[in-house]
């Protein structure tokens, strides 16, 4: 029941379902049991550079990286 | 005896001709005294013979001679189209053979002639014989050729004999022996004849100084030929020759030897490459499988549609970072530039969103207008829904879209790869297609719990489908590249084997080749020695 009441909640915020999502699955992840949950929290690594393209020329990329953080 | 020589030379010196010719003249000169030295030793009881009358013409012919150059000077000034030995008309009847060698022709003393003979017989050293005897010309050369004289010079008596009848005077037979010793030495000194001259006939003084004329007119033909420093040249001739002769007792197999090291090192690195792609194959194919369950029920409910006609089309090609794994990136590519063009026209657009290195590169030179977003280094990690996902968000935060169509090679087997399509639809389009019936027409049949809106829920699902398909497609690309890879090593190891087996090959024939030369040479040695 709250599920459908938070909904306008998150898209407002400008979310949308898959950062829904993840944040819900990370929330699950943190209610696991060592070791499970240092394991489960380890295989869930992001890592990517990504870069917009403008008049067929790249601008900087960017990195999306949580590796460095944990 | 000094006297007629000395004529003769002034008759050359007063006609300036060439310095060449005057050199070989006087290297001529100073060989008179052994020639006659060994005439008289070897004939002691000469007897003087009466006054001949042949001394009396030659006195006569020096002068004719003399004339006769001026006027084929003044000649061949007025034509010298004529009198161009260069020139052969075809219409000659009848003439002088010379064969000449260049380089060789001018060595007139005993210096060069000894330095010219040891480079030719390997002998790197000068040795000068006859430094202190310049005259001796003819002792310069070996003792085969002091052998040849003799014979020479028994013929040469006959040819006197025969060709003028009386010779009583020193002066005379110096004068003979100076034109016969003149043209003799250099049929000796060259190695091919330079002169055949039939020195018989009792005319020989006519023919003897047409053969003048004519080598003075062949020296001055020759002499800017020749170069100033004729036993360097001569050397640097020999030398090459000599060391292209030294290598090819010698074959080296030290080439062979090195590719055959480096081509077992590529095979090396191929093998580990083959078996670092297969352990990564055998990781990600497990996740590859088990992923397909979770866009099969988006398939089941919202259906894949690819023949949808939408305005904004974005294609995610999706490759690999990294190379060396056969064509899998082209051909995803490929597919990626048809599609790009079937969807882009007039009050159309597609544009790309490119996931890996290799595509991007290849895009980028044709394509790259159309180019929206590209994302590399997404396989650092082991690859997991989490960074799928974030990355998917980034993508639907940055693009417009009608329809998202995932271009990647779907992995059947080790060997085979299908380049496949994946179309997600905006919820707008979901909700017209439905509304059109067809296969999305049984979607107004589900009922919808919850306080939401069905726009809402679509909405959802477009996202949620998104993410899902393109985790199922990065896992599918990934596994379909270790399973590329792992075949092109594998045919390169084998490739690089095959290579080696060649190579091998040709080092053993090789050193077994050098090794019976050397056997025959040791045995032919021995029995040279024995016999």
């Amino acid at each position: 029941m709250s599920s459908s009441a938070a909904v306008p909640f998150w898209r407002a915020a400008g979310m949308t379902y898959i950062t829904y999502s993840n944040i819900c699955a990370s929330l699950v992840r943190n209610c696991l049991k060592e070791p499970y949950k240092s394991e489960a929290i380890a295989r869930e690594k992001v890592h990517y550079s990504i870069s917009k393209w403008s008049d067929g020329k790249s601008e900087k990329p960017t990195i999306r990286s949580d590796v460095a953080e944990d | 005896m000094g006297n007629r020589s000395k004529d003769l030379l002034q008759v050359e010196h007063s006609h300036p001709s060439s310095s060449r010719e005057s050199s070989l003249l006087v290297g001529k000169n100073d060989s008179k005294p052994l020639q006659q030295k060994s005439y008289l030793q070897g004939n002691p009881i000469t007897v003087p013979f009466p006054k001949s009358e042949v001394l009396g013409k030659v006195k006569d012919f020096i002068g004719v001679i003399s004339e006769a150059n001026r006027n084929l000077r003044l000649y061949a000034k007025d034509k010298p189209e004529e009198y161009d030995i260069e020139v052969l008309t075809g219409n000659e009847s009848e003439y002088i053979k010379m064969d000449l060698m260049l380089g060789i022709a001018d060595l007139h003393t005993p210096e060069s002639l000894a330095a010219a003979e040891a480079a030719i017989a390997g002998c790197q050293s000068v040795i000068n014989r006859n430094s202190t005897s310049s005259s001796l010309e003819f002792e310069g050369s070996s003792e085969e050729e002091e052998d040849e004289e003799e014979d020479d010079g028994g013929e040469d008596d006959d040819t006197r004999q025969s060709g003028s009848h009386v010779r009583h005077k020193d002066s005379e037979l110096q004068q003979d022996d100076f034109l016969s010793a003149l043209l003799r030495s250099h049929q000796k000194k060259k190695p091919s004849k330079i002169i055949e001259l039939s020195v018989q006939s009792g005319s020989d003084c006519s023919i003897r100084s047409m053969a003048m004329a004519t080598l003075r007119r062949e020296g001055k033909r020759l002499s800017p030929l020749i170069s100033p420093r004729p036993i360097e040249a001569l050397r640097s001739a020999l030398v090459p020759y000599q060391e292209e002769a030294h290598g090819l007792r010698y074959i080296s197999t030290q080439a062979v030897r090195n590719r055959m090291k480096s081509v077992k090192s590529i095979q090396k690195i191929t093998k580990a490459m083959k078996m670092v792609a297969a352990s990564k194959l055998r990781q990600v194919q497990s996740k590859a499988e088990n992923s397909r369950g979770i866009w099969q029920p988006f398939t089941a409910l919202l259906g894949d549609i690819p023949s949808v006609d939408v305005k904004k089309t974005v294609l995610v090609t999706i490759s690999s970072d990294k190379g060396l794994c056969g064509g899998i990136n082209s051909t995803s590519v490929k597919i990626s530039r048809a599609i790009h063009k079937l969807n882009s026209g007039p009050d159309k657009e597609a544009k790309y969103v490119i996931l890996g290195e290799k595509a991007k590169v290849q895009l980028v030179r044709d394509s790259k207008k159309h180019i929206e977003l590209s994302i590399t280094e997404l396989q650092k990690n082991p690859l997991n829904y989490t960074q799928v996902s974030v990355l998917a968000d980034d993508i639907l935060k940055n693009v417009q879209f009608d329809a998202l169509r995932i271009v990647f090679n779907k992995f059947n087997s080790v060997v085979s790869f299908v380049p496949t399509m994946a179309t997600i639809l905006s919820p707008e389009i979901v909700e017209r297609e439905a509304e059109a019936g067809g296969k999305l027409g049984a979607l107004d049949s589900y009922e919808i719990e919850g306080g939401e809106t069905k726009s809402e829920i679509l909405q959802n699902l477009a996202e949620f489908q998104f993410s899902c398909v393109l985790f199922n497609a990065v896992l599918e690309n990934a596994c379909s590249e270790q399973g590329a890879r792992m075949s092109a090593m594998d045919s390169s190891s084998r490739n690089a084997g095959e290579m080696l087996d060649r190579l091998t090959l040709t080092y053993n024939r090789t050193r077994q080749a050098s090794i019976t030369t050397e056997l025959i040479e040791i045995i032919s040695g021995a029995s040279a020695l024995e016999g």
